[in-house]
């Protein structure tokens, strides 16, 4: 047989093994392909409403899916060349000079690099369409973004990822070339000792996890914005501490329990799981890490989109405001306005118009808008309203979220001044209960009670005086109402003209492209985590295969071996599931402190659909992987 | 009592593409209760292709097997598992023990597989472990001890649960002469004071005259067959004419030993 016979052997003989990551890499070419085709999209580099972002978003995402897969590559590389360093070893033994060998490892690792390339370019070729066509309906785009894939992108998808394979093949060199390869040969038959661990180490690793979490639950905003970073790296070093120190001090802890421990499964299953702990908590933790991760990013996602475009309705409760600050001019364009509307058939309004006046109080440099507190119940009549008034000395401020401080929802004393009056008030707190469709300017409300209100109305400058006109629609989202919205923001510029159905997209859109674009990102690195999951099963099948034999031959059945390949390959997948949801929990936690309110159940949310994704690649994994034991079992009887 | 009948066996390996090898032929034979016996022959001669027929490991071409009055072709599946590790214990020349558990739980293991009390479990282990000397070495793992104590081991589980017969394929094979005397004295004394059932299959004649009763085996058929009398050292020469008439077998000098 030739060199190259024997090399192709080897490749073939480990095909499996190799599967997953060749899948993986291809699945990082894909979507980095997708990624570029719109970045480089000759139409998408003007013109389309909300495109620059997209493309902004696209672009960071790409570079960060392009470094996440080298450092994949490296390490799942470095891990392939490892496990199979005894081969190596043999075949130096068996005469192949070290240039052979160089020539080898390069060429195989070269091919698996092509292959993982061409495959990932063929389904980027063949998603393109899909993949702008969904990009157009978040875009909201009338027609559909036109097929792109010109030379620019598949050069530069060829260029990065052709390098990176390039970088990694010359790594894997490394690997194999820097150690002594007939005493790794030898090495590889010693046994490996059970592991111990220090009581310690796992003490530590869970008090960094105490107070990791304790400070994501600081009830401070401030606090936890400072906590972001400390707190990542905490909690990462105390799960790498965990993942071994703790779960061998678990295990530990039911290897004693006889009662527990003297039985079939646990016997056979706990014991597996102390003498695999040295080879697979550093996968384990990195998996844990990055599932954390992905479900903190997406989770987070998911919580603003929620948020914002809820918020987009609540601070835009009108379906329609004009604001102007001279009376004669809010009769002209309120007619005008109805006309537009009954134009594009909205006549199932109800109409408002009043007068409010700006004015100071001392805790708030913006300036608030003071509105009568009568008026304030009606208009939110049907919602709740937040905080009731009992005494003339008594207001309400209403602060938007987004111009949320500390100091705005605690009761305090305030000075209100109008003109040269001075009244001093009761203020109580409320959010996000706006009274009429709140902007940069009409950031901030004042109720007053009636009385209060038509004594200082009078007393306020007419430059401080505001036309407000309402239109209320029930349908407020219709195709009719955006036709009418359209139409209007042609005449009146923002800060005059606002409408619920406006702000409530353009929240959709940008928060949706942002959704869309990370998504794409978590599945990358959702496909890397399994398929160091899925390298660690395989590089141990060879002991596993032994394993089971010798069991088989004491007279294990079949169903029990069935059943524990099933509990230590699910103990595999989804202690690091859990560990990086509880994780991420946290981080949810700490982001609702942030935003003010709870987003856990968005993260669950997000979480429980990664856990059906997971789920599914672990029971592909599974089935490949007992199918592959079996190979060599017992003879069939 | 009858503990183990084989009849006719017969073993055909069929790999495709290539020749058959008959490696086993038309062999019949009969263990009785707290019987020692060996089966010798050359390598290649069928011994261990006999022994998986006889573990139930593999399944014969043509014959039939009853082993503690149940005829094993007649079992399936996991009713064969089942019946493996309930009337059958083990040795093997790699002494196939598992590396994840330690001395102590590797003895138990059958108990533990079939759901005993963990208080049955607890005073069978210590019995066995006095027995065979391993009370010692009870919480160490199998990398920790010798060759001849793993091969105790592995003997302390072939016995724990009390089955019908032990087989054994080439268990002094891996041992030095001093494990592998220690090795056949505990097969012999379980077989006198326990009244174990031992078939045990070995090319080695040292370890062959511990045994009472001698079949051999050549080209996979019956070749002939004899009764230890009073001396081993006696059978330990009769041993090594009827491997000189066999040909191919081992007599090597092994007289050293005595
Ligand atoms: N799985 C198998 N497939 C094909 N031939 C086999 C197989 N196992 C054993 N043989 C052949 O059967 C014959 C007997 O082998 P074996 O029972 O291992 O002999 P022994 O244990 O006495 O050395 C040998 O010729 C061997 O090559
Ligand atoms: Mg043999």
């Amino acid at each position: 047989m030739t060199l190259w016979g024997i090399a192709f052997k080897n490749f073939w003989q480990n095909r499996r093994r190799y599967m997953a990551y060749v899948a993986s890499a291809a699945f990082s070419v894909m979507i980095y392909f997708l990624y570029t085709a719109l970045v480089l999209h000759p139409q998408l580099q003007e013109g389309y409403r909300g495109a620059i972002e997209a493309v902004q978003g696209m672009k960071a995402a790409s570079v960060v899916i392009a470094v996440f897969t080298l450092l994949f590559l490296l390490y799942s590389n470095s891990a392939f060349f490892r496990s199979r360093m005894k081969e190596f070893g043999m075949l130096s033994l068996l005469g192949v000079s070290k240039r052979q060998l160089i020539r080898i490892i390069l060429w195989e690792s070269l091919c698996i690099g092509s292959l993982a390339m061409v495959i990932g370019l063929a389904l980027g070729l063949l998603f393109v369409k899909l993949f702008f066509m969904g990009v157009s309906v978040l875009m909201g785009l009338s027609e559909q973004i036109p097929f792109y894939a010109g030379r620019p992108v598949w050069i530069q998808t060829i260029a990065v990822f052709g390098a990176f394979f390039i970088v990694v093949s010359l790594a894997s060199l490394r690997t194999v070339l820097s150690k002594n390869i007939i005493e790794l040969v030898r090495a590889a038959g010693q046994p490996k000792e059970t592991p111990h661990f220090s009581r310690w180490k796992a003490i530590l690793g869970l008090l960094l996890l105490v107070v990791g979490y304790g400070w994501a639950c600081a009830p401070n905003p401030m606090l936890v914005v400072l906590g972001a970073i400390p707190v990542t790296f905490i909690v990462s070093i105390g799960t790498y501490l965990l993942m071994r120190e703790g779960s061998m001090a678990g295990l530990d802890f039911l290897h004693r329990r006889e009662w527990f421990f003297y039985r079939q499964a646990p016997f056979l299953t706990v014991s597996q799981l102390i003498h695999k702990i040295q080879e697979n908590y550093r996968v384990l933790t990195a998996v844990a890490i990055l599932v954390a991760v992905i479900l903190t990013a997406i989770g987070t996602i998911a919580s603003l989109f929620v948020v914002y475009v809820r918020d987009a309705v609540k601070t835009t409760p009108h379906a329609i405001q004009l604001v102007l600050s001279e009376p004669g001019e809010l009769d002209l364009a309120a007619n005008r306005i109805t006309q537009v509307l009954a134009e594009n058939n909205v006549t199932d309004f109800h109409y408002t118009q009043m007068t409010f006046f700006r004015a100071e109080i001392d805790g708030n440099s913006r300036g608030v808008t003071v509105i009568p507190y009568s008026l304030y119940q009606s208009i939110r009549a049907g919602r709740n309203v937040p905080v009731t008034l009992s005494d003339k000395n008594e207001a309400v401020l209403i602060t938007m979220y987004a111009f949320l401080t500390e100091g705005d929802t605690v009761q305090r004393e305030e000075v209100l001044k109008v003109g040269t009056r001075q009244v001093p008030l009761q203020v109580h707190p409320a959010i996000n209960a706006q009274p009429v469709n709140a902007d940069r300017y009409l950031s901030y409300f004042l109720c007053v009670p009636d009385a209060l209100f038509e004594e200082l109305i009078i007393q306020a400058s007419k430059e401080s005086l505001l036309y407000i006109a309402i239109w209320d629609v029930v349908d407020w989202n219709s195709k009719e109402m955006w036709m009418a919205v359209t139409q209007l923001r042609e005449l009146y510029p923002e800060y005059e003209f606002t409408a619920t159905a406006e702000n409530y997209r353009s929240s959709l859109l940008e928060l949706g492209m942002l959704f869309f674009i990370g998504f794409f990102v978590s599945l990358v690195f959702l496909a890397a985590c399994c398929s160091l999951l899925y390298f660690r099963l395989f590089t141990e099948i060879d002991d596993n295969r032994r394993y089971y034999l010798q069991l088989e031959k004491v007279g294990v059945s079949d169903r029990e071996l069935k059943k524990l390949t099933w509990h230590q390959s699910l103990i595999l997948f989804f202690t690091p599931f859990i560990a990086g949801l509880i994780h991420s929990t946290f981080a949810m936690q700490a982001l609702g402190t942030l935003l003010n309110r709870t987003v856990l159940q968005f993260g669950w949310a997000v979480a429980l659909g990664y856990l059906v994704l997971y789920g599914a690649f672990y029971l592909v994994m599974y089935a490949i992987y007992w199918r592959s034991l079996r190979v060599t079992r017992l003879a069939e009887i | 009592m009858l503990v183990l009948e084989a009849h006719g066996l017969t073993k055909i390996y069929d790999s495709r593409g290539k020749v058959k090898t008959r490696a086993l032929d038309n062999f019949s034979f009969q263990v009785h209760e707290g019987e020692f016996i060996g089966i010798m022959g050359p390598s290649g001669s069928g011994k261990t292709t006999l022994l998986n027929l006889l573990a139930t490991i593999d399944r014969p071409t043509s014959g039939t097997i009853r082993l503690d009055g149940v005829d094993t072709s007649q079992l399936k599946g996991d009713q064969l598992a089942l019946f493996r590790r309930r009337r059958l214990g083990f040795v093997f020349q790699d002494y196939n023990l598992i590396d994840s558990l330690t001395i102590g739980e590797n003895i138990i293991l059958p108990l533990v597989l079939d759901r005993l009390p963990l208080k049955e479990i607890k005073a069978r282990q210590a019995d066995v472990a006095a027995i065979l000397g391993l009370s010692d070495l009870l919480q160490k793992y199998p990398y920790e001890v010798s060759g001849g104590q793993q091969q105790r081991t592995a003997a302390a589980r072939a016995i724990i649960h009390k089955p019908a017969i032990v087989l054994a394929d080439e268990p002094t094979g891996n041992l030095d002469s001093r494990a592998a005397r220690q090795l056949m004295e505990t097969f012999t004394q379980l077989n006198a004071a326990a009244e174990t059932t031992i078939t045990m299959v070995t090319h080695d004649p040292f370890a062959a005259s511990f045994c009472r009763r001698i079949l051999f085996i050549r080209d996979g058929r019956f070749y002939s067959e004899i009764q230890r009398g009073e001396s081993r050292q006696a059978f330990f020469q009769q041993i090594l004419d009827v491997l000189s008439l066999i040909g191919g077998g081992n007599n090597d000098s092994m007289g050293h030993r005595f």
